[in-house]
């Protein structure tokens, strides 16, 4: 099959599955609460960066006045959704694909022209951009209030493009590219609980805790990479010293590890298919 | 009821549920015992494995119940022949949620009281800790799992919310612990407050919810027509 008609699958792949996704009430109730939830630990602190505001006085250290700082305030949405965002992104997605088998399209998609790689790809991109499109709603909705409050378009606005795309793009395609397809080997309820307890393991438990894990490497999907490399900005409990080329690194490593996932699962397929 | 009890009953609803529902508790228990007893062997502090053990009793445990408890809620591959049926509908969900409840009560049991024999440095709260560091969990997760996946229509959403609830709560335990209304749903307080003076209070308030979540699922599956809209149906 040539390459162009391959693209074609992904593109009506995408299209269909984009318009499923995001006529679900249900993504749209999930990633609503889980923006309401983030922006209360964000209202927290946002608001006083935001303002500037006075300390508490504390013994030794008197009050004293911290001017406003709109780049934390952004900064800080972003990291508090890294936090979570992917999460609920990942277990939204697990059950599409699982679907297909579920409702028996499957072996009717499987009759149609184009491989079952380009099928996948267009489905992945498809469903993980549908559920990205409540959340970049929401996230740019307190993007907008942060610019009315301050008036300072020119340093909010593209560095909360640069944060969405830098943080929260290629966590989403990290985790959507596992859980549009290990739900094909694996229950989806089983997979759901194995990649909430994989979450917290690999990405928010802190070293000090003293079990092996792989938060403090480049796998660590939450963010850390890109927040302190390319913003040069404190991520909670680790200190990496990154460069803003490990940060780049690590948006490629975590993007191309969603795809690679995708594209593994198409060759996994069709050697099955071969099988059958 | 009886009929219910019926040991062929029984049997055919472990069946229907899917026995691999019943095994992941059983399977999440047995991986937090290992991953504490090869803490143990490496010598690690009894604080970190009392923390390891206390995160399967009080959380993973009770998760993985929620997510089961949304599984058996959304999913019944034969839904219009049971709306059919003379026997309700409701009462056959309830009694699935209950068999698996009870089920994963079992295994708790059994864990605390092999702990409480011999290890009882493990445990963060002994007396009605025995009983209340898993009950309260395990009947809000359960619960509030059934019902999302009523209202959601969608187990995975369900399960995306009650996933990222837990890992919140697992990460932000001391905001969780420092507001009043939040530590009513302070589901980790065993393990992090445990000598807090709102541990009793929390735990029933827990189970106040729990029960009430199950109830809700109760009436909700009254209008059993509604259960036809769901995806997962």
């Amino acid at each position: 099959m040539s390459s162009m008609s391959q693209l074609a699958v992904v593109a009506g792949a995408f299209r269909y599955e984009y318009r499923m996704q995001i006529r679900r009430v249900s993504v749209w109730v999930v990633l609503g609460l889980l923006c309401l939830l983030i922006f209360g630990i964000w209202s927290l602190g946002g608001n006083a960066e935001l303002h500037g505001y006075f300390t508490s006085g504390r013994e030794g250290i008197p009050v004293h006045w911290v001017p406003p700082d709109p780049r934390s305030a952004v900064l800080d949405w972003v990291q508090f959704l890294g936090l979570f965002v992917p999460l609920g992104i990942g277990l939204v997605l697990a059950d599409r694909l699982a679907r297909d088998k579920r409702t028996r399209v499957d072996e009717l998609l499987d009759t149609a022209e184009g491989s079952p790689s380009a099928r996948l790809t267009g489905k992945f991109l498809g469903s993980t951009l549908a559920t990205l499109t409540p959340l970049l709603i929401m996230y740019f909705a307190l993007v907008a209030y942060m610019v009315q409050q301050t008036g300072q378009f020119t340093t909010i606005v593209p560095l909360a493009v640069a944060g969405f795309a830098a943080v929260l793009l290629p966590a989403a395609l990290f985790v959507a590219g596992f859980s549009v397809t290990l739900p094909l080997i694996l229950r989806v309820p089983v997979y759901q609980f194995l990649f909430t307890g994989y979450w917290f393991w690999a990405n928010l438990m802190s070293p000090k805790i003293g079990i092996p894990s792989i938060v403090g490497t480049m796998l660590n999907a939450a963010g850390p990479w890109a927040q302190e490399g390319i913003f040069n900005y404190n991520w909670t409990f680790l200190r990496l010293n990154a460069t803003p080329a490990q940060g780049y690194l690590s948006i490629a490593l975590l993007s191309g590890l969603g795809l690679a996932a995708v594209l593994g699962m198409g060759v996994y397929l069709r050697w099955q298919h071969a099988r059958r | 009821m009886s009929r219910f009890l019926r040991r062929e009953a029984l049997r055919y609803e472990v069946r229907v549920v899917g026995p691999w529902l019943f095994v992941l508790p059983l399977f999440v228990a047995v991986l937090f015992a290992i991953a504490a007893g090869m803490m143990a062997f490496k010598q690690a502090q009894h604080s970190d494995i009392s923390n390891m053990l206390m995160a399967g009793i009080e959380g993973a445990v009770p998760l993985v119940v929620g997510i089961a408890c949304a599984a058996i809620a959304s999913r019944e591959p034969a839904l219009e022949l049971q709306l059919a049926l003379p026997a309700q509908y409701r009462v056959t969900v309830l009694w699935r949620l209950v068999l698996l409840l009870a089920w994963a009560a079992l295994i708790e049991i059994a864990g605390v009281a092999v702990l409480a024999l011999a290890f009882p440095w493990a445990l963060h709260r002994a007396g009605s800790g025995y009983l209340l560091t898993w009950l309260a969990p395990l009947l809000w997760c359960g619960g509030i799992g059934a019902l999302l996946a009523l209202l959601l229509r969608n187990r995975a959403a369900a399960i995306a919310l009650l996933g990222v609830a837990w890992v919140f709560e697992l990460v932000f335990h001391g905001l969780m612990a420092s507001y009043g209304w939040t530590q009513a749903l302070d589901l980790f307080a065993t393990m992090f407050s445990a000598a807090a003076s709102f541990w009793l209070a929390n735990r029933l308030e827990l189970i106040g919810l729990g029960v009430l979540f199950l109830l809700a699922t109760w009436f909700y599956l009254r209008n059993t027509e509604w259960r036809l809209r769901g995806e997962d149906a």
